[in-house]
């Protein structure tokens, strides 16, 4: 009866429910017996236990992993050999092998599961075993295409890779990000995960934190909660300790630079679409809204500053609710999301509403940089109209390459008109894109600017979208006074159900865009 | 005239092996240290940062739970005085040798146990019983949002939550006694 008296209030204590005097005299016994003390620890360490079981059940369903008393004895041996495993693995990396065959069973694997639509291809070192779907074991390397993909690391770290993404799984404490986005998720049991890019190596310290190492941009470190260490690579290496709310990039010289910290660049969960960002114009009172999967929905990095309190735009009756026309002022609106940078696969898909006649051409959304040289041809990414000898059509450019579809849509009645980049090359070289007008496919006609590009050249004609360079502009409906455009007024035309994925779509998706407003 | 071996420095590997080794003794040292301070976390990061920082310092072969526990103590002691929080200074100096004298007399992995163990326990528990003492902790030790998710009272509540630790502590003690029985 007094043991249970004591428990009881030793777990008081651990609640913190106990008064200073009460909590004072409970210690002093504590102190004189042996007994006590040994009861005392086991409710810290059973304190301990049900935090870190109850976090993880939180985020993982651990219920579901709770082992019987005989599981409970192979646990306990595998727990024995893991260091033992880690050290192995470590050493035979060091000599320059893959031959893991001897320790890899003892190294916990990382499952991942994958947002609708994404594209994951996962080889393996070791190439005579087989492995299940959904499984990446050391030296596994895995390229994402394009969507999401969430790891879950047996030490309980999680992370949402988003795409274009190169990853190779080192071993359960360290992941190689090669490019793309990743944010992570670490427990206090798994403090010292590291992830190292071709630039740099973080080492986590219990946190949550982003990398992001896309192509072309410079590699970055954000920290959301909790502290990490930067190192860059090299002899010269220079290093910082970042803590909750820093971020630091690596500049061209290697040292680190202090930038701000950037929470909607990075997914925190699976989305269950494929990332993207919808302007609907159907609110009056909220035109300027976006909605859709991107975290940068959260942030309000959607809205279209310049479309409200603007006598140039107005809303009218859309293919789908309401859409937005244009008078005749001239006038543009922007949001502050960046857009699809690099090669990354992207679709635009929008309808439009035009009259014959009007200027010669308008661009209709786009973003990125139009500094054009023949190094940097296709800094750019946007739809345009443009009127030719049949009519006015819709196009599509990358900056100096460009494709006009071929079939006039100035008849006064709406169209769909969707331009999807692969993120692939054709043999010869050009970007490999789909045009769709009306849902189906639409023959495009193409074109470059001759005064800087020799499509004869290798890689003249790569895409390379420039977000964060002088001169870009972010995502904009209208860009006026940007890729040559010396319009004085808006073409009168009206938009509806405005789409932008970071996502390839396919023949299908565009088709259900074209039939119910929605890929699926 | 030779020359006594000097202990080398632990390599990266090694001494990342040996943090996450023993975040969870560390942990549970910090929860006796300041049983009910809800910054215990935080301090266990803190912990972290300076052993990584100091990791040159720590020689391959020694103790790497003893110099943990040193570091952890000394980062709480920290913690209560950037908060001038004295009354929090609630376990004495006698008391701290004790305790560190006794964790660092268990088993290596004792306190890492206490998770695979307590998984166990936990699924020996009724559903209801097991659901509750989850939510407990999920729900930041709020008896007030538990009593509204389970519908009954917090004094209620409060009497369950006790049984079903006790039983728990029990439990892992049992199964300690058996596994060591059997090793």
């Amino acid at each position: 009866m007094i043991q249970c008296d004591i428990e009881a209030r030793i777990q008081d204590l651990m609640d913190g429910k106990l008064a200073p005097s009460e909590r004072n005299a409970l210690l002093a016994e504590i102190s004189g017996n042996p007994e006590l003390l040994d009861i005392y620890l086991d409710y810290a360490a059973l304190e301990s236990a049900l935090t870190r079981i109850s976090r993880s059940s939180a985020s993982h369903q651990e219920e579901q992993n709770l082992v019987n008393e005989s599981e409970l004895r192979t646990r306990r041996k595998r727990r024995f050999l893991w260091p033992l495993a880690a050290a192995a693995a470590v050493m035979v990396l060091a000599a320059g092998t893959l031959n893991m065959i001897s320790v890899r069973r003892h190294v916990p694997a990382v499952t991942y599961r994958l947002s609708p639509g994404s594209v994951f291809s996962v080889s393996h070192s070791m190439a005579e075993e087989e492995f299940a779907p959904g499984i990446l074991m050391p030296g596994s390397r895995g390229k994402l295409e394009q969507g999401t993909v969430e790891l879950n690391f047996a030490s309980g770290v999680r992370s949402i890779v988003s795409g274009p993404a190169d990853l190779t799984l080192h071993d359960g404490r360290k992941l190689i990000l090669h490019s793309g986005n990743a944010w992570f998720d670490v427990p206090h049991s798994a403090t010292g995960f590291m992830v190292q890019t071709q630039e740099m190596t973080v080492t986590d310290f219990g946190t949550i934190f982003g990398v992001s190492a896309q192509k072309g941009n410079r590699p970055e470190a954000h920290v959301f909660q909790g502290r990490v260490e930067v190192r860059t690579q090299g002899q010269d290496f220079a290093i910082v300790n970042l803590s909750a709310g820093m971020a630091c990039a690596v500049g061209p010289l290697g040292h680190l630079k202090e930038i701000p910290a950037a929470p909607e660049r990075f997914f925190q969960k699976l989305p269950d679409t494929l990332p993207y960002m919808h302007w609907s114009f159907d609110n009056a009172e909220e035109l300027a809204a976006a909605n859709g999967s991107l975290p940068a929905i959260e942030k309000g990095m959607g809205r279209m500053d310049g479309l409200e309190n603007s006598k140039a735009f107005r809303t009218t009756q859309g293919r789908f609710g309401s859409a937005l026309t244009c008078t005749a002022d001239l006038a543009e609106a922007k949001c502050a999301w960046l857009g699809v940078g690099g090669d990354a696969p992207r679709t635009i898909s929008h309808w439009l509403r035009l009259v014959p006649g009007g200027p010669e051409a308008q661009q209709i959304v786009g973003w990125g940089s139009h500094a054009l040289s023949p190094n940097n041809a296709n800094p750019a990414f946007l739809t345009y109209v443009r009127r030719i000898k049949v009519g006015t059509v819709a196009g599509v450019s990358f900056g100096a390459y460009c494709l006009n579809a071929t079939t006039p849509i100035d008849d006064g009645r709406w169209h769909h008109f969707a331009a999807v980049y692969t993120g692939h090359e054709l043999p010869d070289g050009r970007p490999e894109l789909f045009c769709y007008l009306d849902g189906l496919p639409e023959p495009m006609s193409y074109g470059y600017r001759t005064d800087i590009l020799s499509p004869q050249a290798p890689g003249a004609l790569s895409v390379a979208t420039a977000l964060e360079v002088p001169g870009a502009i972010p995502v904009t409906l209208f860009p006026s006074h940007w890729c040559g455009d010396g319009r004085n007024s808006n073409m009168p035309l009206a938009i509806d159900e405005l789409y932008i994925f970071e996502a390839a779509l396919s023949e299908t998706q565009v088709k259900n865009l074209y039939d119910k407003n929605s890929p699926r | 005239m030779s020359e006594t071996p000097h202990p080398s420095p632990a390599s990266d590997p090694e001494f990342v092996s040996e943090l996450t080794g023993n975040q969870e003794v560390m942990h549970a040292f910090l929860i006796s240290m300041l049983p009910g301070v809800a910054d215990v976390d935080d301090i266990l990061q803190r912990t972290n940062l300076v052993l990584w920082e100091k990791r040159s310092q720590f020689q391959a072969g020694t103790s790497f739970k003893s110099w943990a526990l040193a570091v952890a103590y000394w980062e709480a002691r920290a913690w209560m005085s950037e908060r001038k929080r004295g009354d929090w200074l609630v376990v004495d100096d006698e008391l701290a040798k004790q305790i560190i004298s006794r964790i660092e007399s268990q088993h290596q992995t004792s306190a890492n146990a206490a998770t695979t163990a307590l998984r166990a326990c936990l699924g020996k528990l009724r559903d209801v019983d097991r659901r509750l003492i989850l939510s407990h902790h999920q729900h930041g030790k709020s008896l007030k949002a538990c009593s509204l998710i389970f519908k009954r009272s917090p004094a209620s509540l409060s009497v369950t939550l006790v049984r079903i630790r006790t039983a728990l502590r029990i439990c892992i003690k049992s199964l300690d006694a058996v596994e060591e029985a059997r090793s």
